[in-house]
This record gives structure tokens, sequence and C-alpha cells, in this order.
């Protein structure tokens, strides 16, 4: 008898994937200030308990044995549910979509028509979408890998112009201040992983809460890396004057005379991590439609 | 093929993917566009003179490189640049631009619209070094010595100084840039000036709020690095004492004292060959300095407001309305001393 594939780890690296995501490109966020870095603390404390609930609904909504039931009501009411989950699944796809576009069209195919950007990375993300579980997951593996090395390598590269005061805090901030410091992490990067909870639920059968939190508190150690890395060598203001911070704080790193611009491994970490967020939103929306189409 | 070897293709395959993207391969890029090396901006009336550098390779016909400065008028960095697509037959790539020349006709509103231009154009690396000289075209065209361009001539001497001396000269685009968000908006960037053909580092021009407010020269720049803090240590000379100093750090203590503020600096020097006789000197040079700034009417260019506010914000709230007059005022007293520690 063959025993079946757990994937516990093939999980957490895909949650820690959705976590680092499409926030990593333009994070700190445009009304960032001297708090940021205090606000993804914060957000990051809030979201242990906020996985765990969220989990819990997950698991409620899409329970097995109640699929089927006679009761009109309660296939309502789900129906409703798959339709507001798929809705965020849609919207945090297209977000990351679009962001890649975004930063590509800016920074890396500088001239080249939106559309076509769009197009290509389009058919990307489908033929990745529509290959096997196992191929998303062993990717998602691959990636976590990628991610975690390039951010840790390139945070150590850039320790020498560090200046350790861009983060000091000389006044704690009230509430007012470190909830909107808090809330645009809590949005792009915990709630971002709501779909990669569902997808655990759907293919494994169970959301298992301790690996949701080992992938979301890996992911956003990896975030935490790369937000840390422009705060410190940018400083908050200059870092938010930025378009795309962390593929700038990347590109002052050289190596010897030959590599004089790294920005290159900005450009695959983002790629990546959006390829793979955008590719398990389109599989999970297929999922859903088919299983909306069941009730 | 076991999993190890197909892991292993994968992170080797990523590895080349991530290493292409980050320079210019084959002759196509290089050869299609002409790369700069170093920009620099001079006022011509009202406008703007931009003038570039650029590296031209020639690797079809496997001859060498050469380069050649081309300039244009503008009202602004942005259409002075555009305005240079006049005279070149091929587009530039500035993603390998090394400096940006400030010249010394510039004013402060020419100066900040250069901070502008750099910070808004994407392909300019943000750690492209700003320089100021008397004539940033001059600079430019002088004859490179070492590398293939001035412009990477002149990243090779700052560089080789911050080795030597250990100034760390702030003068990297998003350095230099940061200290708009500071309480004083002070900065520091190397003045090249260009002889017969020939180009040197004598110096720096401190700005403050892009305003040049007090140029000085190598000793006083090695001394001004002490007091700031951006000394990383290295062989000094100073007043013809020469010393080897592993670390320093400079302390600040504050107090007021009959409306005006008493500052007392001491710096701490390691090192096996920092000597009484070195800081004696350093201390010379560096009281030397302070009342040179004073005296100029420039001000706090040592960044000590920066330092009282993360020091002591409440002293800071009470000052800082009037910081510039109190710190120019004479019942302002500033000590300073070098003290060694040989641990």
């Amino acid at each position: 008898m063959t025993k079946r594939p757990t994937y516990y780890f093939h999980t957490i690296c895909l949650i820690a994937v959705f976590t680092v995501g499409n926030a990593v490109i333009s994070a700190p966020y445009k009304n960032a200030s001297n708090e940021t870095f205090l606000g993804y603390l914060a957000a990051m404390a809030i979201s242990v308990p906020l996985i765990l609930l969220l989990s819990a609904v997950a698991d409620m909504i899409f329970k097995t044995d109640s699929v089927g039931n006679s009761n009109i009501l309660i296939r309502l009411l789900k129906a409703i549910l798959i339709f507001l989950v798929s809705a965020v699944i849609i919207i945090s796809a297209a977000k990351a979509f679009w962001d890649f576009v975004s930063f590509a069209g800016t920074e890396i195919l500088v001239g080249t028509p939106k559309w076509i950007i769009a197009a290509v990375f389009a058919a990307i993300v489908f033929w990745t979408a529509f290959q096997r579980d196992t191929v998303l997951f062993k990717l998602s593996i691959f990636c976590f890998l990628i991610l975690s090395v390039v951010s840790v390598l390139f945070f150590i590269l850039s320790i020498p112009n560090f200046r350790l005061s861009n983060i000091v805090l000389l006044r704690l901030p009230d509430i007012k201040t470190l909830s909107s410091q808090t809330l645009p992490y809590l949005y792009n990067v915990f709630l971002s992983c709501i779909p990669a909870l569902i997808y655990q639920k759907l293919i494994l059968g169970k959301i298992k809460k301790r690996l949701a939190l080992s992938g979301v508190l890996s992911g956003t150690v990896i975030f935490g890396i790369c937000l840390l890395n422009s705060l410190l060598l940018f400083g908050v203001k200059a870092a938010v004057r930025a378009d795309f911070p962390y593929a700038e704080a990347i590109s002052t790193v050289t190596v010897g005379n030959l590599f004089t611009r790294m920005d290159g491994f900005s450009y695959f970490l983002f790629f990546f991590s959006c390829l793979l967020k955008v590719s398990v939103c389109v599989r999970l929306v297929k999922v859903l439609f088919k299983k909306g189409a069941t009730l | 093929m076991t999993i190890k070897i197909k892991i292993l293709t994968c992170f080797i395959s990523a590895a080349f993917i991530m290493l292409s993207f980050c320079g210019c391969t084959g002759y196509s890029e290089s050869d299609s566009r002409y790369i700069v090396s170093s920009i620099g901006f001079d006022a011509e009336g009202r406008e703007l003179s931009a003038s570039i550098e650029v590296v031209m390779t020639n690797s079809r016909e496997g001859e060498g490189e050469e380069t050649k400065v081309f300039s244009a008028l503008g009202e602004t960095p942005e259409s002075a640049v555009y305005n240079l697509g006049g005279e070149l037959s091929k587009p530039i790539l500035t993603d390998h631009c090394g400096v940006v020349v400030l010249g010394e006709t510039l004013d402060k509103a020419q100066i900040e619209s250069v901070f502008s231009y750099c910070r808004s154009e994407a392909i300019l690396n943000p750690a492209v070094y700003i320089i100021t000289a008397k004539n940033a075209e001059s600079l430019i065209s002088c004859k490179s010595v070492w590398g293939p361009a001035v412009g990477y001539d002149i990243m090779g001497i700052i560089e080789r100084s911050r080795e030597e001396n250990g100034i760390s000269y702030q003068n990297r685009f998003y350095e230099a840039d940061a200290a708009s968000d500071k309480v004083l908006p002070v900065f520091s960037l190397p003045f090249f000036e260009v002889e017969e053909d020939k180009f040197s580092m004598t110096g720096e021009r401190i700005f403050n709020g892009y305003s040049p407010v007090l140029e000085l020269n190598t000793e006083e720049s090695l001394v001004y690095s002490f007091i700031t803090n951006t000394n990383k240590g290295g062989t000094m000379l100073i007043g013809g004492k020469k010393s080897r100093v592993s670390a320093s750090h400079t302390y600040l203590k504050v107090g007021r004292e009959n409306g005006g503020l008493k500052l007392s600096l001491n710096t701490r020097l390691k090192g096996e060959e920092t000597d009484k006789e070195f800081e004696r000197e350093l201390k010379a040079a560096a009281e030397a300095l302070i009342q040179k700034a004073r005296d100029s009417k420039a001000g706090d260019i040592f960044g000590i407001a920066e330092r009282i506010y993360k020091k002591d914000i409440k002293l800071w709230d009470k000052i800082k309305s009037d910081y510039s007059k109190i710190f120019l005022s004479p019942e302002t007293e500033i000590k300073y001393s070098a003290g060694g520690d040989k641990a």
C-alpha cells in the first residue's frame, strides 16, 4: 500500500510565498511614516489569531459533509460564501497580476506596451495554473528557497550601508498612527494568504492550523527582511519616494567589478512570487466554480 | 535522473537566469546604445547645460572602447538630457552611470531640480555618486587615466580614499537625498578640480538645503568625517602628523546656558599608532574647522541638530524654531576634545 503524500512542507512554502507575493514589490507603502516597521510588527502579532480564525471559517465553509445538504437556505448561504471567497481570490489575483505587470513595464521592459507584458505573463500563469497540484507544490518549495536565500543574502551584503537610525523611533505613536501603519501590512501581507488557506483545505482536505501559522510566519519573516533592507538603507521617507524600494535597494549592491547591477535577483523574486500567487488563485477559482455548480 | 540531480539542475538554472538579468550580455545591447558613464550639469544663464560622457564600444569590429562628451541645453535637467538626442545616433543607456556632477554655477533651485531628476529617473542607479566641480563639462571632458571613462575613474578615486583614510563620503544619491528628511538638510559632496586636463579630488563642499555653504580641503574633510562619525578608520595625516586609526566615535554632550547652547564634542580614537600628538593635532584642526563654520555663517554643518533631536527631543522642541540663530550666537559654546581609548 502506497503512503499518501502529506505535502506538509510544501504547504508551508506555498503559504509563505503567498504571504510575500506582490506585497514585497512596493513595500513600504505610500502612506508609510516612521512607525511603519512598528506597524508591520503589530500586523504580525494581530495576524496569529486572525489566521486561526480564518482557518476555522474556511474549514466551516468548505465542510465536505455539508455538500449536497438538502436545506435550501444552507445551500444558498454556502453559494453566497463561495461567491464572496471567489471574489476575494479574484481581487487578490488581479492585484498581484497588475502589480507585476506594472513593475515589469516600468523597470524591466521599458517602452514595451503593457498589454504585451500582460499577455505573456497571463500565458505563463495559465500554463502553470493548469499543471497538476504536485507541480504547484514543488514550485512553491523552489520559490520559497530562492526567496529565503536571495532576501537573506542581499540583506547581509547591504549591512555595511545600513543606518540603524532610519528605523529608530523617538516617540511612541498614538493608536491612530499605529493603526494607519498596521492596516496596509495586514491587508497586503497577511490577508492575502486567504487563497492559500483555501487551497490547503481543498487539496489536503483540512486546514492544519500549525501549517498555516508556520507558512504565514515564514512568509512574514522573509517579507520583514526585505522591508527592513529598504528601510535601513534608504530611510522611510526616501523608500516611500521610490516606486519599487526593494528593487532599488538590491541595485545598490555590487559584487566585484563584474556584477554592478544585481537588480535581476529582485526581478526573479517578484516574478516567481507573483506567478505562483496568480496561478494558484486561477486554479482555485476553477475549483470553486465547479464546487458552486454542484450545490 | 535522481531527485537530487533534478533539484540541483533547478537551482543552477535559476542562478543562471537571475545572473542573466544582472548585466549587459552579448554585444547587441552595448553596440546598439551609448553607455553613459557620467552626467554633468552646469548653469548657462537661466538654462541648464547637460553633458554626458558616453562609452562607445565597437565589439563587432573588435576595436576597443572610446569615450565622447555630448552637451545640450534645456530648461530642466530632463529637457537638457532629452535635447542631447539631437547629437546622438543611438539611444543612451544610463543604467551604468557612475557619477552625476554638479557644476559650481548651479543655483539652489537648479540643484534641487537635478536631485528631483535623479529621483524620478528610475534607470539611474540610486547608488550613483553625486559630486561637485567648478565646471561639470570640463571635468567629464578630461582624459581618463585608469579606466575606460572619467566617470569610472572618479568612482575609483572616491572608493580608494574611503579605503585609505576612512572618509565615508555620504555622496551616493540615496545618501545625499536622505538629507532632505533630516531636521537640518545638510549633506556634503566631494569636490573635484581640473588642471591642465587632469583632475583630482581636493576636498568636499557642504550643502544646506541644496545651497552650498562651505568648502573644505582634504584635511578639513578628514576632520569633518571624525566630527560627523563618518570615518571608518584608516591611515590619517593631520597637521603633518600621521596615524593609523582603526575606529573612532565622537560623543556629544548638550546643555543650555544663558540662551545659548553648551556643546561638547569628544572624539575617541582606537588604533595601535594613535598618540597624544596626533590627538592634539586633531583637536587643533577640529577647533579651527568649527570656528571656520561659525565665522562663515555656514551654521551647523556637523549634524549636531540631528543628534540633539535624537538625543533630547524635548530640548529640540524648545530650540528648533531658532536653532540656526542659537547655533551661531556668541552665547553658544562648542568645546572639542580628542581623547584616545587605546583598548
